[in-house]
């Protein structure tokens, strides 16, 4: 009687399969699906953002030098030295040197000009 | 008879004007000669008025700009400053004694807001270009010219000379820097060197008399201003960009002309304890007095005692 119990097990293994082979197909389609859109993502991503790539090559582009350079301000040197830079003519001397003051019996003058500092 | 010496004094450019006059009815006419010859300055020459040629370069942020004959002359006259001190006395210290808080007339530096002192490097008086033929001036952007260290003592150079066609002798004096032209009276100006031009009588200092040229006194103990935890002064270190550190508190020079004794006096102050030697190697007479109130004197000076400290 091992036949007549075969038939209906037959039956359920070929459903099983059939199921597995439905799954598997589902799982490959979603897997590709997947994969597909990620590429399309992708292209349209870049596509959105196109200048990142450019401010990135600008970047490194720069050279050391200026991104070395402090924050502040550059001062650019002369075009021209000035004139007066040549032959400056020395601090001349008085021709007395200041005196002590000698009492004057005559009229009172001025009161002395103060040189201090201001 | 004695001989009629007037004098009168009044305010100009932030700071008092002394004028003396021999022969007393040429008074009021070298008087307008000095004032016409110090509104000149002032408006080529001023730091704090928009309207003055300075702050014009000072905003051209690179551009040549095209200045009277004045303030071409001042430009020059600091510049062989900066060449003659080795850049101890530099035009270019504009922006650090903004940083320092010395950005506006000194009167409101005073009343002003504490907040700290920044230092700021300067760039230098071989950044300027003066093109003598064209009559223009060019700084590089960000630089910022202050002629404070020479422009006073032009004027009163210039005011006497201009006063001087007027009367056979005057002393002209810009808030202590003292310029003669013309004949001097009898014995000699009537010149006191001191702390500060506004000291009273009986403050130290010493008595003195000249025959002609000018004398300059530089001293740390007047435009000082507190800010933040320290003390700033005037006179900045071009080789800092800070304000000079004090060995000298007072220096004042005689010399030949009022310019001369200011760049002296001033780089003096700058140079701190090499001034002296630096003094009389030009040839210079000055009295020196140390933070303490010792005092040195070259080159013929004539002595004192010590002054309080």
């Amino acid at each position: 009687m091992t036949n007549g119990g075969e038939a209906p097990q037959s039956a359920r293994s070929r459903a099983r399969d059939a199921a597995v082979r439905r799954t598997r197909a589902i799982v490959v389609g979603v897997t590709a699906g997947a994969v597909a859109l990620s590429g399309v993502f992708s292209v349209v991503a870049a596509h959105a953002f196109k200048g990142r790539q450019l401010h990135a090559a600008t970047a490194t582009a720069t050279p050391a030098s200026d991104a070395a350079r402090p924050s502040g301000r550059r001062v650019p040197g002369p075009d021209a030295v000035p004139p007066i830079a040549g032959d400056p003519a020395p601090l001349q001397p008085p021709e007395q040197p200041p005196a002590t003051p000698v009492p004057q019996p005559e009229a009172p003058a001025p009161a002395p000009q103060v040189s201090g500092g201001s | 008879m004695s001989e009629p010496i007037v004098s009168s004094s009044w305010q100009a450019l932030g700071t008092t004007v002394g004028l003396v006059v021999r022969d007393a009815r040429s008074h009021d006419a070298a008087r307008r000669a000095v004032e016409d010859e110090l509104a000149a300055i002032d408006a080529a020459c001023s730091r704090f008025r928009a309207d003055s040629e300075l702050a014009a370069v000072n905003a051209a942020a690179g551009r040549p700009v095209r200045v009277s004959p004045v303030l071409m002359e001042a430009l020059a006259v600091a510049l062989r400053a900066a060449a003659i001190t080795s850049g101890r006395v530099d035009p270019t210290v504009g922006r650090a004694l903004e940083l320092a808080g010395y950005d506006r007339d000194f009167a409101r530096v005073r009343d002003s807001r504490v907040r700290r002192i920044r230092v700021a490097p300067v760039a230098g008086w071989r950044v300027i270009e003066l093109d003598r033929d064209r009559g223009t001036v060019r700084v590089p952007a960000g630089v910022r010219l202050d002629l404070g260290a020479t422009a006073k003592a032009l004027a009163a150079d210039r005011a006497a000379e201009r006063a001087a066609r007027h009367a056979p002798g005057v002393l002209v004096n810009l808030g202590g820097d003292i310029a003669t032209a013309g004949a001097a009276p009898r014995g000699g100006w009537a010149v006191r060197v001191a702390d500060s031009h506004r000291a009273e009588a009986d403050a130290p200092g010493q008595d003195l008399r000249i025959a002609s040229g000018g004398v300059s006194t530089s001293s740390t103990t007047v435009r000082r201003w507190r800010r933040g935890g320290g003390v700033a002064h005037h006179i900045v270190d071009p080789r800092t960009g800070a304000p000079a550190v004090e060995h000298w508190r007072t220096v004042s020079v005689a010399a030949a002309n009022c310019v001369d004794a200011n760049i002296a006096s001033t780089a003096a102050i700058v140079l701190g304890p090499e001034a002296g030697e630096w003094l009389a190697d030009a040839g210079l007479p000055a009295r020196l007095v140390s933070v303490a109130g010792a005092i040195e004197t070259t080159a013929g000076w004539p002595p004192e005692r010590a002054v309080a400290a």
